[in-house]
């Protein structure tokens, strides 16, 4: 039998502004997606039994309805990004115990923030019907729960760090789209300057290229 | 010349590499050669980035730690490392709250230390031997391997920690943050089980009903099936026991029982012997080694070591003890081999020990505790004699294929003494009642004819025993006269009974629980096929235990019969 992957995307009313909802085509009152891998869900919706879809949307106050626990129990394996303060909707996801269930909850603070990134790369291909890259991403989002991709792409970072050359090339690669995580990481301003510095021929001093490196650390770690 | 330590890093570490003190191990090719060469073994200290990336494995799957596996378990080094990251300590997730790569809990290991890469770099070479820990003990070096470097012994250990956190902590709610962390630590190290693993957590979860609240007592009610579970899914694991233990496997049931009226003696053979793994028993004289001799059913000591002389209590020599432990050895059915250690020549000794036809080994006692190669030498010559006789003890010969491997699992069984004691008793009762009553009933029979080999090696082992038990009933209606098993047929002393309507009467018993001759009932061929193939008993013997000692049986067949060759005498017929 195939597998199926559900992933369950909870959010706060307050995060309903996310720049990728529009490009799904939401808008506020609630509908059927004529696209099926795609399935907001902020309402009752009793028509359906359950919903075939990748991703599930699951607004914080939203009634959990019998629909949205069929598409539930019919997942192998449920990754669950979590998006807002409460813990309420984990508990009472935690609480469906039938079928065969799989969760996996991301909350961190970077790793949320690759997710929306990668989210938003989805959305982008949604709304250009290109299922190609639509199915990559979705793909990697999925890797951030199997694998350890954050931890990879972190000590990728902290092992060029020795290396000016190294540096540069990670520099220069992380405007890549398939590279969201690491430019996620780079982004940061602080992390930015640092590795500018470590990259270019200012540090000649030992003493002063460990302070630079042991910044790094702290910022990354 | 001192050795330099080995320092196991990534190929692109440069500013690692360029250093001069280290021996500079970048590739599975040189780490290979200083393994099979020995050099790694030896190494007092081994520095060992975690993330390695050799054979483009990724960094995250800390590389490193499965060297020190490696290291502790298959080099056996007891020498202490140092573990360079590049994160902080504090970022691994010792605890696995969430799941993660890499056999962090190595870090367990008491002579195991950690320094960041970048505090490594800047630490000056004289300073490195701070950051090294204490080696290993020997004994906690055995303990590591099999408790936390063995995977399914780690797995067991986190199993019965398991049930202790949930029986001691106090709120429910802790419980599932308990069991999920157990769950992540059995994916961690299995991770190639992870979609059975997580089958096995939802079933458990579904068992409990009120969750994802629950109270301790329940989950505590479910853990011993849950462990089962595991055991079922997780492979088995090939057991690397440790070297110097390798040895020990071979003679496990071997144990050394050494006479002397002297206690320093006794306790330094006792204590040489223990560092190879040999248990050993003291005795002070003769009479109270034939006492541990005759209690001695399972065959357990192999060895013998005892003077030539003796002196009594009152410190007059004793110049039969000798001779009179060896009668006494020779009437008993356990195979032992003996040294003995006298202070003149051993001619006469050996000559007659021959007469005994025992395994007899002369030695000056002076040698052995005199000169420096003395105590090695005799201990290696008790570690040879212990092996063979245990090989023998393992082979009877009248097992052969099948039989000879199960017996063989059978002795190094956990439960085989309390199986023993069960089967002796078993067999003994049913002998009386049989005698007694002429019947016994049907479905307490053992039944031979059970597949010996299927894959289920448990199955096989369990239609193993029930041929033991039968045999044991077998042997033990042989020692009974011929009046008492035909007392049910119309039998006077005038006709002689055929050997195959003896052999009739047995088949009945076993088959049908009747002390009867039941001709119309049993086929010839099939007598055959149950005492020839299954049980391995000769037809052509009668297996009385007062005529011959001599019949192939097994060391506890043996000293069964003649532990209980009383017994059977006084069985008493009740009108």
């Amino acid at each position: 039998m195939q597998q199926t992957d559900l992933v369950l995307f909870s959010y706060s009313s307050n995060s309903i502004n996310l720049p990728f909802f529009k490009d799904f085509g939401f808008t506020s009152t609630i509908s059927h997606k004529s696209l099926d891998f795609l399935f907001p869900f902020d309402d009752l919706d009793n028509h359906s039994q359950a919903v075939q879809c990748d991703i599930l949307f699951l607004e914080e106050n939203a009634t959990v309805t019998d629909a949205v626990i069929n598409t539930i129990e019919n997942a192998d394996n449920i990754y669950l990004i979590f998006n807002n303060e409460s813990e309420h909707i984990k508990d009472r996801l935690q609480k469906i115990s039938k079928g065969k269930i799989y969760r996996n909850i991301l909350s961190k603070e970077l790793e949320k923030d690759v997710c929306i990134a990668l989210i938003e790369q989805m959305a982008q291909a949604y709304k250009n019907r290109d299922k190609g890259s639509y199915h990559d991403s979705l793909d990697q989002l999925k890797s951030l729960f199997t694998e350890n991709v954050i931890l990879e792409v972190k000590l990728q970072l902290l092992k060029a760090s020795s290396n000016k050359d190294q540096i540069k090339t990670l520099l220069s690669t992380c405007k890549d789209t398939e590279k969201v995580i690491l430019s996620k990481i780079i982004e940061k301003e602080a992390i930015k300057e640092l590795l500018q510095t470590l990259s270019g021929n200012e540090l000649t001093e030992i003493e002063a290229l460990k302070k630079v490196r042991s910044k790094l650390y702290n910022e990354i770690c | 010349m001192s050795i330099k330590p080995i320092l196991i890093c990534n190929p692109d570490e440069d500013l690692l590499i360029d250093s001069q003190h280290f021996e500079i191990v970048d590739s599975p090719n040189v780490y290979n050669r200083l393994r099979n060469g020995g050099q790694l073994a030896k190494a007092e200290k081994v520095i060992i980035v975690a993330e390695l990336n050799w054979e483009a494995k990724k960094l995250s799957s800390f590389q490193g730690f499965d060297l020190i596996k490696d290291i502790r378990l298959n080099l056996q080094s007891k020498n202490p490392i140092l573990v360079l990251s590049h994160l902080p300590f504090s970022s691994f997730d010792f605890e696995l709250k969430s799941f993660t790569t890499g056999n962090v809990r190595f870090f367990r290991d008491p002579s195991i230390s950690f320094s960041t890469l970048i505090d490594f770099e800047f630490t000056p070479f004289q300073n490195l031997g701070k950051c090294f820990k204490e080696g290993l003990e020997d004994e906690l070096h055995t303990f590591l391997c099999e408790r936390l470097y063995s995977d399914t012994g780690y797995i067991d250990e986190e199993t019965l920690e398991l049930h202790d956190e949930i029986y001691s902590s106090n709120t429910d709610q802790s419980g599932i943050d308990i069991i999920s962390k157990y769950f992540n630590k059995v994916i961690n190290t299995f991770p190639e089980k992870e979609n059975e693993v997580y089958k096995i957590r939802n079933e458990f979860y579904t068992n409990i009903e009120t969750f994802p609240r629950f109270s301790n007592q329940e989950v505590l009610r479910h853990i011993p099936k849950l462990k089962e579970k595991i055991n079922d899914v997780l492979p088995e694991e090939e057991v690397s026991a440790p070297q110097n233990n390798s040895l020990n496997n071979d003679i496990r049931f071997g144990e050394v029982l050494y006479v002397d009226s002297n206690d320093r003696f006794g306790n330094i053979v006792k204590e040489k012997l223990g560092s190879f793994g040999i248990t050993s028993r003291l005795a002070y004289d003769v009479n109270e080694a034939i006492d541990i001799l005759k209690k001695d059913t399972k065959n357990k000591i192999t060895v013998l070591v005892c003077d030539n002389r003796f002196f009594n209590k009152e410190k007059i020599y004793n110049r039969k003890q000798s001779y009179h432990i060896s009668k006494e050895l020779a009437a008993l059915p356990n195979i032992v081999n003996v040294i003995t250690l006298c202070g003149l020549s051993t001619r006469k000794l050996a000559s007659s020990a021959m007469q005994h036809k025992r395994m007899v080994i002369p030695m000056l006692k002076k040698d052995v505790f005199d000169t420096p190669w003395g105590l090695d030498s005799f201990c290696n010559t008790v570690k040879q004699l212990n092996v063979e006789a245990v090989s023998v003890i393992e082979k009877p010969s009248s097992f052969t294929g099948d039989h000879q491997y199960l017996y063989k699992v059978h002795r190094e069984a956990k439960d085989y003494e309390q199986f023993e004691e069960d089967i002796s008793s078993t067999a003994f009762y049913f002998v009386k009642k049989i005698v007694e009553n002429g019947s016994i009933p049907k479905y307490l029979l053992p039944n031979i004819s059970g597949r010996l080999g299927t894959k289920n090696h448990e199955r096989n082992l369990e239609n193993f025993r029930n041929i033991l038990l039968a045999r044991r009933f077998i042997l033990g209606l042989c020692q009974l006269p011929i009046s008492t098993v035909m007392r049910f047929e119309d039998y006077n002393s005038n006709v002689k009974v055929d050997r195959k309507d003896w052999w009739y009467i047995m088949y009945n018993a076993l088959k049908n629980g009747e002390l009867k001759l039941n001709l119309d009932d049993i086929d010839e061929p099939e007598l055959n096929m149950a005492f020839n193939r299954s049980l391995k008993m000769s037809l052509k013997r009668n297996y009385n235990w007062q005529v011959s000692k001599n019949y192939a049986l097994t060391v506890e067949e043996k000293n069964w019969l003649s532990k209980e060759a009383i017994s059977f005498a006084e069985i008493q017929i009740s009108e």
